[in-house]
């Protein structure tokens, strides 16, 4: 935990630098209001978030039932920040999930996270 | 756990109090306790909870144990079983002399016939796991012959045969009161519930806490009795395929380097979960989606 | 944790954003990447992934694709420096996942 602590200073060091050296404009690109298609897109792609495998929704052709079926999620998930958190890293809120942790182990960045939860919110 | 290290090293400092706490709350266990009885009881009576519709026996079935529309598809395959052929062949390699006019009997107890379900052994001499894949080919090398590949082929078709005359013979692995052996087994363990690859899963994820849910179209198999029906045709793979095959690609799916074939993990792996399933009666050569 | 993914992004649109690479940051990003992977196999943890990536690294140096390289090059060392993480943290917490 600590470590994860340190690391998150140190590359939230370099993104200060970064964002110096950019403008913070160029950042807002990834904010939320994509459109849904965008992150249906990612999360249907089974090389991405292969959403699919796991979890029924609208448009789904096949009845996964290893994950709860993804509706109503604006609801369910008034905070982004937990749809978010929970895309970013399952297994610090539940040890034993099964959910990859998508965005820690670099299997989506930032944006395709952001684009996948403007898409779930239209679920 | 790095709680109960500094726990434990806190309680150096105050041995007095630490037992005093001992004997009036009793002494929390030691984690690397190896116990593999008291685990194998835990294993199989938590798959009992979570299938009590499903015959213990059964889980030698895999997905077809725990999902009626998968097995009544089963049921229609089986008419045909896609096995045949390598059971045929299996037999044939089987019954034919090496070039030096030993056989494959001369290396197995009772001559290689209905002995699948004592496989994997400690192989104390050595050491190390040993498993029926691994045995053939050390039979083939003592004989002068090249080893087999281990995925697919002649071994799958060898193992087939060997598996077909042990059918329900249920798995009796033996774990012999030599640190050896119980360090293989805990090794096996901790792989089997170790997260690795870039998707952060365990064997257990799957095969322990998503036993029997629906991944796309499969039913995930559990755990208990997996290797009962080794080796399989996957309609999948479009072939036969041997544990290391499910290995590796299991490891692949995960998104992790697989090991090399009969690696020691994969030995070890597959020790423990053929322990964990003394009692599932052998079922090969099996099918699966 | 957003901060991560929001630096790794930015990371890896600076050699085309800031400037372009040469041929010796290529080499240090490749060599630090293969550091990172030689640790994560000794810990029996090679990502697929990693591996892929440390070979288009290898790829694009060898065509002279400077830019690729260095993209490739560090993704391959964070996504093995999170494979080293993960054994190191699995070193103890596979035991909370054992059935009792």
């Amino acid at each position: 935990m600590t470590k994860a602590v340190t690391r998150a200073i140190f590359h939230g060091g370099i993104a200060a630098v970064l964002l110096a050296l950019l403008g913070t404009a160029s950042v807002q690109v990834f904010a939320q209001g994509t459109a849904p298609s965008a992150g249906q897109a990612v999360a249907f792609d089974r090389t991405k978030g292969n959403c699919l495998a796991c979890h029924t929704m609208r448009g789904s052709d096949v009845p996964s039932n290893v994950g709860p079926e993804l509706n109503d999620m604006k609801a369910r998930f008034p905070d982004r920040a937990d749809l978010i958190a929970i895309l970013q890293n399952e297994e610090a809120r539940n040890p034993q999930t099964i959910m990859p942790s998508f965005g820690r182990n670099l299997i989506l960045d930032h944006q395709e996270i952001e684009q996948i939860v403007d898409f779930l919110y239209s679920l | 756990m790095p709680n109960r290290r500094i726990r434990a090293r806190a309680s150096l400092r105050v041995a007095v109090l630490a037992a005093a706490v001992a004997v009036l709350g009793g002494a929390a266990p030691a984690p690397d306790k190896t116990d593999p009885l008291a685990d194998q009881k835990a294993f199989q009576a938590s798959f009992g909870e979570r299938f009590p519709q499903v015959p213990f026996a059964d889980f030698a079935n895999g997905p077809y144990a725990v999902s009626a529309p998968m097995r009544k598809q089963w049921e229609d395959i089986m008419q045909f079983p896609p096995y045949d052929f390598a059971l045929d062949e299996g037999k044939t390699a089987f019954e034919t002399p090496f070039a030096n006019g030993k056989s494959y009997a001369d290396c197995f107890a009772n001559k290689g016939i209905g002995v699948r379900q004592d496989f994997p052994y400690f192989d104390t001499k050595t050491g190390e796991v040993a498993t029926l894949d691994g045995t053939i080919n050390r039979c083939r090398e003592a004989n002068g012959e090249k080893p087999l590949p281990y995925q697919v082929g002649l071994m799958a078709s060898i193992t087939a045969y060997m598996a077909e005359t042990s059918r329900d013979k249920p798995f009796d692995i033996k774990i012999p009161d030599d640190p050896r052996a119980r360090a293989a087994y805990e090794d096996g363990k901790e792989y089997f519930y170790t997260r690795r690859g870039q998707l952060n899963f365990s064997c257990a994820s799957c095969h322990v806490g998503a036993a029997g849910q629906r991944l796309r179209g499969d039913i995930l198999a559990p755990a208990i009795g997996i290797l009962a029906a080794f080796p399989i045709y996957r309609s999948d793979w479009g072939s036969m395929g041997t544990i290391d095959r499910r290995f590796t690609s299991c490891s692949a799916q995960m998104r992790s380097e697989p090991l090399p074939p009969q690696d020691k993990s994969y030995r070890d792996l597959e020790y423990f979960l053929s322990y964990m399933s003394n009692g599932v009666p052998i079922s090969g050569p099996g099918t699966r989606p | 944790m957003t901060r991560v993914a929001l630096a790794f992004m930015l990371l890896c649109s600076v050699p085309i954003a800031a400037h372009a690479a040469d041929k010796s940051e290529a080499e240090s990003a490749i060599a630090g990447a293969v550091k990172a992977e030689d640790a994560a196999g000794k810990l029996g943890n090679r990502w697929i992934p990693a591996e892929a990536s440390l070979k288009a690294a290898k790829a694009a140096f060898t065509s002279g694709s400077w830019d690729a390289a260095v993209a490739e090059a560090t993704r391959a060392r964070l996504l093995a420096e999170r494979a080293v993480e993960q054994s190191n943290e699995q070193k103890t917490a596979w035991r909370d996942a054992v059935i009792r």
